[in-house]
């Protein structure tokens, strides 16, 4: 019986009413502080600015307050110790086929196969490991990260032993990126498995939770896809530490609060989750979106889709809150976050195309939206700044209107209330940091305040994390804005590799990048100062973050300041006060030593000169079928580019031609070693030429 | 033989030197095992061709039409103790222990004048000690390779020839159903 055959009923509208509420409980407060806002601005005059302004302050406020609510709902679940709907047995059956498959990018392969290598050692002390096969799953475009992965895979098969089910495969042409990745492993080998677990390049996960995933995917037939909530680990930089100390504290509110209002129609966000692969293959085949710029072609933010696909076939997708073991590393520097900002942004926008798309959940369409308002509520946000800039120079250039319409009797007196114009922006501030507050109160009752370092370090970690995310939160803003609107103007963004490692930002690139923001902030104030002092220091916390930008940014990237905070036991998380198993494999998995190389050639050059690693890529790659006659010459004329200058005169596409194919491969290997110098240097270490006594060529001239 | 065919097929073809027919014509001395010569790299029209040979001698039917001059240098090693040397130089990078590594060089180098020749019968050595073993080999780069990762990680190349690289394939669609926006 299929899996599919098998599946009980799937509650079609099981997180409608809670969809209802929340909608409600977001739309009533943004009602009334719009209004709110209407009565505070001073000019009851400028009917149309003021709209604008009460209309955008409206929307902001209600997409703040969605925070508040979600955390709300999080922190009374996890008070009242609500059960998750999903549950499972503790002794289940242990058939399921599951694959894990990691897709990679022209990622640092070591750290990889390290990760890898932990969860499989975690599976095996949880004694789970027969079920799983590991599958990685490389797009790599580029010959040096194609033989380097190689290499690492082939490394890591020695440690684990002959009979360790891991598998590499690279594909040729990388359609669809990622999900495209994913399509291509289901295609191929996925009707041999029941469940699918996808793990990013830098997840980890334990057996235990892994093994609890299948549990529940087994006992609860009608769930398509359950998702964890992945802890952020391994930061150094101050950047990264204070990140991850915030997404440590709050997540766990953040994610209950997801979960009660999401029920079985939640998110996915594209790795450290388990699918069953069936309903996947059978309803989530993504297609290219007609049309050109930014929002036509392939889905860039497939996750979210790919979860309201499943939805709309029936199956619950589950965020599982109470699932721990699931880690994910994060941007280690404010640059790295905004370049991946950039293509979420794209993605995000493009769902614009989606919210009305045939048979989606109300829920997953409100997911959509979220998605698109994480963005655009910058935008907004910035709309807003230029709106109030323009009520001041109202304010300070025209004259007062006091009859704003014709049939009034009495003048309409601008009158401005600071304190009401103070209290709002209380309220807005105490929306943002009630979710703190309630991320501490569960930390004190659960007992877990110590895995932070104590309530004092934990308090102290939680202001200066919330001083430096007001400081950040404006820079996100402006460079938000900035994608929002290059993608509404149709600009593409290129798929790159993610940035990992602790790489701080130079003086230059914060130049670069935060120079334009620092100027603007600068005119801009120097502007509002000269017409209105009183509402520049309004603008203050705005600007000033601007301002501050450049040294901010190289200083948060730099790892010494990080050391020095985690010296102090500030920003510490639980999985560094007390490692969990997992953590500890993987830092023995990545101290391990590779496989021991015959020559210290790397990446491309590997491939063609060491003796070992050339044997390896060649038994990997497939036999060189029959090609076309042009294609074969055009392949030998690259052997001989190759031969006569060398390395240095391929193009990385050459190179990847010349890689893919096993004959070229094998025949200048042997070519390389036979060559005589000065040829032979192209490609061989001096030391291995130098007895060779090369000659000047002898001339002849041939004539007829 | 062989070299003085192809060459004087490229003359009457009539293509350009440079043009893929000419490589190509060319590669296939290259990729032939027991060519006398191995050749060589050709650049445009009017630039000289550049015929590289183990032996630093060239014999070349040019087309009738034309005069070209000639270039020839030694493509490989060809000097014995050079090719030794960089046998032993391989081998040792591959892990071959010494005893084993000097039987290898003797075999390889017995009779010939490049190191390209010495190279070749050296694969043919692996593979043929591969069959040995008892791994099921036939003559292509699959079998030499196989060889060279069996000493590289020393693992028994029966083993290394049975375990799978991936599941078989189980090939299904994906693309029943579609999001239309």
């Amino acid at each position: 019986m299929t899996a599919e055959m098998s599946r009980g009923p799937a509650p079609h509208h099981g997180g409608l009413w809670r969809g209802v509420l929340l909608t409600l409980l977001v739309l009533i407060p943004a009602i009334v502080a719009s209004q709110f806002m209407l009565a505070v601005l001073p000019h009851p005059g400028y009917g149309d600015l003021n709209g604008a302004l009460a209309a955008v302050f409206g929307v902001l406020f209600g997409w703040i307050s969605i925070g508040l609510w979600i955390s709300l709902a999080g922190a009374l679940s996890l008070l009242a110790r609500a059960r998750s709907r999903l549950q499972a047995p503790a002794a289940t059956s242990r058939e399921a086929r599951v694959a894990l498959v990691v897709p990679v990018f022209r990622e640092d392969p070591r750290p990889v196969c390290a990760r890898i290598e932990s969860i499989y050692r975690s599976l095996e002390a949880a004694g789970r490991l027969a079920q799983f096969d590991f599958f990685l799953l490389s797009d790599s475009n580029d010959a040096d990260a194609w033989v380097e992965e190689e290499v690492a895979w082939a490394g890591l098969r020695a440690r684990l032993g002959g009979d360790a089910r891991i598998y590499y495969r690279r594909r040729r042409i990388n359609i669809k990126r990622k999900s495209g990745n994913i399509a291509d492993f289901c295609r191929r080998w996925g009707l041999q498995y029941r469940y699918m677990v996808v793990l990013d390049a830098d997840s980890l996960m334990s057996g235990e939770v892994l093994g609890r995933m299948v549990d529940l995917m087994e006992h609860n037939p009608s769930v398509g896809l359950i998702q964890t909530l992945p802890a952020a680990i391994h930061q150094n930089t101050l950047f990264g530490r204070v990140q991850q100390f915030a997404s440590r504290l709050y997540g766990p509110v953040f994610a209950a609060g997801l979960h009660f209002w999401h029920m079985g129609e939640g998110h996915y966000w594209g790795h450290n989750a388990i699918i069953r692969v069936a309903p996947f293959v059978r309803h989530c085949a993504l297609p290219r979106l007609p049309g050109k710029g930014a929002f036509g072609g392939e889905i860039m933010s497939h996750d979210f889709v790919e979860a309201a696909l499943l939805r709309r076939a029936g199956w619950e997708v589950w965020l599982e809150p109470s699932l721990e073991g699931s880690y994910e590393e994060t941007p280690s520097t404010l640059l790295d976050e905004l370049k991946r900002d950039r293509r979420w942004a794209q993605g995000n926008i493009q769902h614009m195309r989606l919210i009305f798309a045939r048979g989606f959940v109300p829920l997953h369409r409100a997911v959509f939206v979220n998605g698109i308002m994480s963005y655009g509520s910058s935008l907004l946000w910035f709309i807003f700044l230029l709106l109030s800039t323009a009520e001041v120079v109202l304010h300070v250039l025209v004259p007062p209107r006091y009859f704003p319409s014709t049939r009034v009797l009495f003048p309409v007196w601008p009158v401005w209330h600071p304190q009401w114009a103070a209290m709002l922006l209380w309220f807005t501030l105490a929306i943002l940091f009630v979710p703190k507050i309630l991320s501490i109160g569960l930390a004190l009752l659960d007992r877990r305040v110590r895995g932070f370092g104590g309530l004092s370090r934990l308090l102290a970690g939680v202001l200066s994390e919330s001083v430096l995310s007001s400081l950040l939160a404006p820079v996100r803003m402006l460079f938000h804005t900035v994608f929002v609107v290059s993608v509404l103007a149709g600009r593409k963004t290129q798929w790159g590799p993610q940035a990992r490692g602790d790489v701080a930002t130079t003086w230059r690139q914060a130049l670069r990048y935060h120079g334009p923001g620092t100027m603007l902030a600068m005119t801009w104030g120097a502007f509002v100062y000269a017409l209105s002092p009183k509402y520049f220091w309004w603008l203050l916390p705005v600007m000033g973050a601007w301002i501050v930008a450049i040294p901010l940014s190289v200083w948060l990237s730099r790892v010494g300041p990080g050391r020095a905070a985690r010296a102090a036991g500030l920003f510490v998380t639980p999985e560094e006060s007390h490692p969990p198993p997992l953590l500890r494999l993987y830092r023995a998995a990545l101290a391990a030593p590779g496989l021991p190389r015959c020559t210290s050639a790397r990446g491309f050059l590997a491939a063609i000169v060491d003796p070992g690693v050339n044997a390896l890529h060649c038994a990997l790659l497939p036999l060189s079928g029959a090609s076309q006659e042009g294609m074969a010459l055009s392949r030998q004329q690259l052997i001989l580019t190759a031969i006569k200058d060398g390395p240095g005169a391929l193009t990385p596409s050459e190179r990847l031609r010349i890689l893919s194919d096993r004959d070229s491969v094998a025949g200048l290997h042997w070519r390389v070693w036979s060559l005589r110098a000065p040829r032979a240097r192209y490609w061989l270490d001096e030391q291995l030429t130098r007895s060779d006594t090369p000659s000047p060529p002898p001339c002849a001239e041939v004539r007829r | 033989m062989v070299r003085a065919a192809c060459l004087a097929r490229l003359a009457q073809s009539g293509q350009a030197p440079g043009s893929v027919e000419l490589l190509g014509s060319l590669m296939d001395l290259l990729s032939i095992g027991q060519a006398e010569w191995t050749l060589l790299v050709c650049c445009k029209m009017d630039d000289a061709l550049e015929a590289v040979s183990g032996r630093g001698e060239c014999v070349v039917v040019v087309d009738e039409r034309m005069q070209r001059r000639v270039r020839v240098m030694p493509l490989d090693v060809a000097e014995p103790a050079e090719i030794r040397g960089r046998l032993r130089a391989y081998l040792t990078a591959l892990g071959v222990d010494e005893g084993l590594s000097e039987h290898y060089i003797t075999e390889a180098c017995e009779g010939v004048t490049h190191a390209g020749a010495a190279f070749a019968r050296l694969r043919d050595l692996l593979v043929a000690d591969l069959a040995r073993s008892g791994a099921g080999v036939s003559d292509d780069p699959e079998s030499a390779a196989l060889a060279r990762v069996s000493i590289w990680l020393s693992v028994d190349a029966v083993t290394l020839a049975t375990l799978p690289l991936t599941p078989p394939l189980t090939r299904q669609s994906m693309a029943s159903e579609r999001v239309r926006p």
